[in-house]
């Protein structure tokens, strides 16, 4: 019987955990016919994303979640995902996920990022802004306030391309920065922002859809080669039918967060067409910098199954197409 | 029941005088030896990530502050404030050692560092002053707990960071009970000064002395307003905040007192390192310790256990109160903070209490425990500055051991104490 | 000989001590610049906590060598006030054993982190040897020059642990041999 055991920063009632424990979990048991088991460590009890895959690449651990933005510590095989604007809703982002994009880009990980990820998923849906300041609703409300980012290029360069001043900051301190003033905006997946609270000290909402809250499940490539054959095929399957339940999940998840939130605070703006144009306008220069960790003709392939033709034209001129 | 021989071998091993940090390293080094249950790399591998973390460098930073302000002999004036406000009281040395410390804690955030400052200066005045040896060690090591209660701390950063709570919460939440705990340490300080009739002083109460002397330290309030009104001006967090009281006990010490010269800087940076360190090396190596707990599902069952009391309230703050002493009377308190820390506010959390309160009561419970005979480095510290016997100290702490305890219980019973400020702070 | 390997003793020392004073004034300086740069002029640096827990890390790993060298590790000694010093000196000279295997664990296992250690910091300037020359790098540090410190740390654990063994065996012979005060007071 081979344990594998399995880091992440999910949990048991949101959509990572509940699709460890009800799919992920039940189905290798099952195809397996027990022979091959998943030890779940939630919550960070073991380590948290990007250490997971440090973990999991010295056989602490097998198997590890993170953002597909962290997983860009390994390489850059998933930065397409964190694209600004490649995908126009969640449903098209999980359509061309699962179809095929997550295949091709994973496939490529593995040869380069030390790691075979199983599945590319949706946590939280999109990233939307949230900040204390004052109603944002164009890039150029942004302008001077200290916004909150990741250490991710292409967010760093995001928010810096709209006008605010971008400010790395630790996420445990994100509360307190926001309510003091530290940091007055930040760019979160909406239920993930529910979780820590963030709406209580960041009233004004603007779901500009930008970035897409990409999640990946992966297991350690040394680790991946050692398994047989059937072993491997019995892994894929069950990561499979996580993708799907967590897929399911995360709707959901969005959903409640996304209401949570609305009915305690000051403003929740959706921009009209012709905002959103200058919105994706500081998106393109995103694209630029980020040139050279995305394949143009993959990007492309993504952007043409939506019918965005106008973006296209608009990354084309830009060259970063 | 593997994880409790591990931890039994610990215990056992640092009461037969094992450096505290290497035996946490060496005891997952053996078992891995043993029973290949994960493979070496998680030693190295651990003990770096266990001090990879931005909140964490808080540490340092406030250990300097509390260093740079003690050379700046701001910890003198204060000892003479102390003096001059209550010295007619009887006893009136032992109530100026918690006076002190609740002065101190506001600009130092550990247990050692007070009572090494506050013990150095005050222990051989009071046995001069004819009070017993044991008693003075007794009275500084219990009022030097004030020191990590009373922002800043460095137990709540450590708890903070491993439980993922607010640093901030935890801050405000600590002012009160670091009050409570000076005024029932001084109330006990009463009764035993009136019984065994120990002095006090001959000096005449001046409202004028007592002006001069405040003006003299009052810079020792510059910390304290440095770190809130950083906070709450927005111009840091409170980790950052840490820096900047460090640069500002600096200016005090060099352009105001002009006390600092560059010999004591060095040594005050070098202090403030070691000590730094100290804390640190505990905390990396329960890195690899805590990773095998975990992974050994030592860390669930432990939870299961402390749940099964849940159903009544009294008996699960007893309980609890019990299981936090015998921790920390065996075990260093960065370690339980650390690995059992945050197992237990996860248990509070699901009986329903908040988590700042439950982090609070794991701080205050494990810091009365680095003054709990037999292990307990304050308690050490203590009895070494007063060159006393560490029995005879134990036996002078024991009533205020007692009235930390139940105050401890009063904590968990009655959320109110803990969470007053932090929720009027809007937490 | 003895005086020569004291001198050198005494360097490595005062050499490991100026390090991690020097470090503990970077983190209060990098700090203090975000801030600045943050609040003031509106322009952070991206990488200033990370190089604030850099300098932490390498902090507490040369102190570690430096506790080991002195001896002023956190433990409980009380038993050995009470044991013949010729006991105290064996059991003493048995945990400086086992510090030094710990140590050669750091390292052995250590030189495995940085080979396996596959993470990069994007925020990171660094300089690489390419092609004959250093060149500058503008981002993506690898990791594995953060985790180097700790077989660096390891090997200096080893040699404290050695130094204060040999520093023992000539005392006891001298006869001035003492179970060291491990409790530190600050003076
Ligand atoms: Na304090
Ligand atoms: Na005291």
């Amino acid at each position: 019987e081979k344990v594998l055991k399995l880091g992440t920063v999910g949990f048991l009632g949101m959509p990572i955990g509940d699709a460890i424990d009800q799919a992920l979990i039940p189905t290798l048991e099952e195809v397996s016919g027990g022979k091959m088991t998943i030890e779940p460590h939630y919550r960070k009890s073991l380590c948290s994303e990007q250490s997971c895959g440090e973990q999991a690449n010295q056989g602490l651990i097998a198997l590890w979640t993170s953002s597909t933005a962290n997983f860009g510590n390994f390489g850059t095989s998933l930065a397409i995902f964190d694209l600004p604007y490649i995908f126009k809703s969640i449903e098209d982002a999980d359509r061309i996920s699962s179809e095929w994009l997550a295949k091709k880009q994973c496939d490529i990980a593995a040869e380069e990022a030390g790691h075979v990820c199983l599945t590319v998923y949706s946590s939280g849906g999109f990233r939307q802004l949230g900040n204390a300041h004052g109603p944002v609703h164009v890039p150029s409300d942004m302008e001077g306030i200290k916004w909150r980012v990741t250490k991710s290029p292409i967010e760093y360069t995001l928010v810096k391309n709209w006008g605010a001043v971008p400010v790395p900051y630790d996420w445990s301190q994100l509360y307190q920065g926001l309510q003091t003033g530290v940091v007055s905006g930040q760019y979160v997946a909406t239920p993930w922002q529910h979780v820590a609270k963030l709406h209580e000290v960041a009233k004004y909402f603007t779901e500009i859809g930008g970035s897409w809250s990409g999640n990946q499940l992966s297991i350690d490539k040394r680790q991946y080669d050692a398994l047989t054959e059937q072993e491997q095929e019995w892994l894929q399957i069950a990561a499979q039918a996580f993708g799907q339940k967590v897929q399911e999940l995360d709707r959901a998840w969005v959903e409640a967060g996304e209401t949570a939130i609305k009915a305690e605070i000051d403003e929740w703006y959706v921009p009209s067409e012709e905002e959103l144009v200058q919105w994706r306008a500081g998106a393109i220069d995103a694209w630029l910098n980020a040139k050279g960790t995305y394949d143009p003709q993959t990007a492309r392939r993504v952007l043409e199954e939506q019918g965005m033709t106008g973006f296209i034209t608009q990354l084309e001129e830009a060259g970063a197409l | 029941m593997e994880s409790v021989v591990l931890l039994i071998i610990l215990v056992v091993l640092i009461m037969l005088g094992a450096p505290v940090g290497f035996t946490m390293v060496l005891i997952p080094v053996v078992y891995i030896l043993i029973t290949d249950a994960a493979p070496m790399i998680l030693i190295p591998s651990q003990m770096f990530s266990a001090i990879d973390s931005v909140p964490l460098t808080a540490i340092p930073f406030f250990m300097l502050t509390g260093e740079l302000m003690t050379s700046a002999t701001i910890t003198d004036r204060l000892v003479e404030l102390s003096q001059r406000l209550i010295g007619r009281m009887r006893g009136s040395m032992a109530q100026a050692n918690v006076l002190v410390s609740m002065f101190f804690a506001g600009m130092n955030g550990s247990v050692v560092a007070d009572t090494a400052t506050v013990g150095s200066l005050l222990v051989p005045a009071m046995k001069k002053a004819g009070y017993p040896a044991s008693f003075a060690a007794a009275i500084t090591a219990v009022s030097s707990t004030i020191g990590g209660i009373i922002p800043p701390s460095i137990m709540m950063i450590v708890l903070a960071n491993a439980g993922g709570i607010s640093v901030g919460a935890l801050f405000a939440g600590g002012i009160v009970p670091g009050i409570m705990i000076g005024l029932l340490l001084m109330i006990i300080n009463y009764i035993i000064a009136r019984r065994n009739n120990f002095e006090r002083s001959e000096e005449p109460f001046s409202l004028k002395a007592i002006a001069i002397v405040s003006y003299k330290s009052s810079f020792a309030l510059l910390i304290p307003i440095v770190l809130v009104g950083s906070v709450v001006f927005g111009i840091a967090g409170v980790v950052e905040a840490g820096a900047l009281t460090a640069t500002i006990a600096l200016l005090v010490g060099l352009f105001i007192y002009r006390t600092i010269t560059w010999t004591n800087c060095k040594s005050a940076v070098v202090r403030a390192f070691r000590n730094s360190a100290m804390v640190f090396i505990i905390i990396a190596a329960s890195g690899p310790f805590s990773w095998l707990l975990t992974s050994l599902g030592a860390i669930n069952q432990l939870e299961m256990w402390l749940l099964s009391y849940t159903h009544n309230a009294l008996l699960f703050a007893l309980v609890l109160v019990l299981f936090i002493c015998l921790l920390g009377m065996v075990m260093d308190s960065a370690a339980n903070i650390i690995v059992v820390g945050p197992v237990l506010v996860d248990v509070m959390v699901k009986a329903g209490y908040p988590d700042v309160q439950a982090a609070l009561v794991v701080v205050v419970g494990f810091l009365i425990g680095s003054v709990t005979p037999p292990v307990g480095v304050a308690f050490f510290t203590a009895g070494a500055i007063a060159e006393v016997r560490l029995e005879k100290v134990a036996v002078a702490m024991l009533p205020y051991l007692v009235a930390l305890f139940a105050l401890l219980f009063v904590l968990i019973i009655a959320p109110d104490i803990t969470m007053f400020l932090p929720r009027l702070f809007g937490f | 000989m003895l005086a020569a390997m004291s001198f050198i003793d005494r360097i490595v020392r005062n050499t490991l001590t100026s390090f991690c004073a020097i470090l503990l004034l970077l983190m209060v300086a990098f700090t203090v610049y975000s801030v600045v740069m943050r609040y003031v002029f509106e322009n952070p640096p991206v990488w200033g906590d990370l190089l604030t827990v850099l300098s932490n890390i390498w902090l507490v790993f040369f102190a570690l060598a430096l506790t080991v060298r002195d001896k002023d590790y956190i433990a409980l000694d009380l038993i050995y006030s009470w044991l013949p010093p010729k006991v105290s000196f064996c059991i003493q000279q048995f945990w400086s054993m086992v510090i030094f295997g710990l140590g050669l664990v750091m390292i052995i296992w250590g030189i495995e982190v940085v080979t396996t250690m596959g993470g990069k910091y994007w925020e990171m300037w660094y300089f690489a040897w390419e092609d004959g020359q250093i060149v500058f790098k503008p981002n993506y540090m690898p990791k594995k020059y953060a985790v180097a410190i700790v077989p660096i740390s390891g090997f200096l654990v080893c040699v404290a642990a050695i130094a204060s063994i040999c520093e023992d065996v000539f005392r006891l012979r001298t006869g001035t041999y003492k179970w060291s005060k491990n409790v530190d007071i600050q003076s």
